[in-house]
């Protein structure tokens, strides 16, 4: 049995995380999509993490309805977005603080987005 | 990475802000249809009836648009507030949204989209109203009817009777009285007259 990697206290947003979720949504192991249903715009990414290579999936709500009215709602310019996620894998790393997630990194893919 | 989890914390809060919100602007909605409203009913609707007919129709045609905007206003409104319950799925919920987060954000933003109607039909609801109103403050009276006072003498009678109403007519040496709540008008020929009088109201 591999010893689990540590909790990453530093260079937690180097980057190269990004760089190597790339290759891996290249590689088409990491699947990231945004889909945009009655004005509301979600992203799904699932797939390794780019650091320990724990499978999860990402969900996130990129819309919010406040009193300054609906948030994130303008005209689709573009068929991709850019989604920030931490590592969230639920797995045991050695040093994670209470109010970490996953191995301790952060990174950015790009995911298309699906009309319905 | 905090400022997604805040965004995800506002995203959250969707429903619960909207409804709030929507149940303030019913309250205020509400409280600004009963004042132009209300000014209208100060001024009586039996008045209305004293209205020339043209005017009369303007004014209905203009509150009766003005009510129905206002109703059709606070109507949606109040589905913003209220919501309307109704069973849903988890499965189709998800082949749909994804997520109950973004389910969520869908119904608030449904909610937010029936208020945003309340508001803009509100414009042209209270804009009738309240020109309604003011229309009818400017409003002329009808005119009041000519009436007429006749003391005559019918052939044979030893004293005079007084016809008194609204002259119809007085042409081929007879008057004509019309007086409300009779159904046959008073000939009078000329030379029974003995006195005619031009009174404010008939007895």
């Amino acid at each position: 049995m591999t010893t689990p990697e540590s909790w990453l206290e530093t260079g937690g947003f180097d980057y190269s995380w990004t760089l190597k979720a790339y290759d891996l949504l290249v590689e088409e192991k990491i699947k990231a999509e945004v889909r945009i249903v009655d004005n509301v715009e979600v992203s799904v990414v699932s797939g390794p993490c780019p650091r320990c290579g724990h499978e999860f999936t990402d969900s996130q709500v990129h819309t919010a309805v406040t009193e300054r009215g609906t948030l994130g709602v303008d005209p689709v310019e573009s068929e991709v977005r850019e989604i920030d996620l931490w590592c969230d894998c639920g797995r045991e790393h050695p040093g994670r603080p209470e109010t970490g997630k996953g191995c301790g990194i952060a990174y950015r893919v790009i995911a298309t987005v699906q009309m319905p | 990475m905090r400022d997604a989890d805040d965004f995800a914390a506002l995203a959250a809060e969707s429903v619960r802000q909207v409804r709030e919100s929507a149940e303030r602007w019913r309250t205020g909605m509400a409280a600004l249809v009963t004042l132009v409203t209300t000014a209208l009913l100060l001024k009586g609707p039996e008045k209305a009836a004293e209205l020339p007919v043209r005017w009369r129709l303007t004014l209905t045609i203009m509150l009766g648009f003005g009510l129905a905007l206002a109703i059709a206003a606070l109507w949606r409104a109040l589905q913003a507030a209220a919501g309307e319950p109704g069973l849903v799925r988890a499965a189709d919920i998800r082949a749909r949204y994804v997520t109950i987060a973004a389910f969520r954000v869908a119904q608030a933003q449904r909610a937010a989209v029936q208020l945003k109607h309340a508001r803009r039909l509100l414009i042209p609801a209270l804009s009738l109203l309240a020109a309604g109103m003011l229309a009818w403050w400017w409003a002329p009276p009808a005119p009041a009817e000519a009436l007429i006072s006749i003391e005559y003498r019918p052939p044979g009678a030893s004293g005079t009777v007084t016809a008194c109403g609204e002259l119809a007519s007085a042409d081929a040496q007879t008057a004509v009285v019309k007086r409300s709540g009779t159904s046959r008008p008073t000939k009078i020929p000329f030379a029974q007259i003995e006195n005619m009088r031009v009174p404010a109201t008939c007895p």
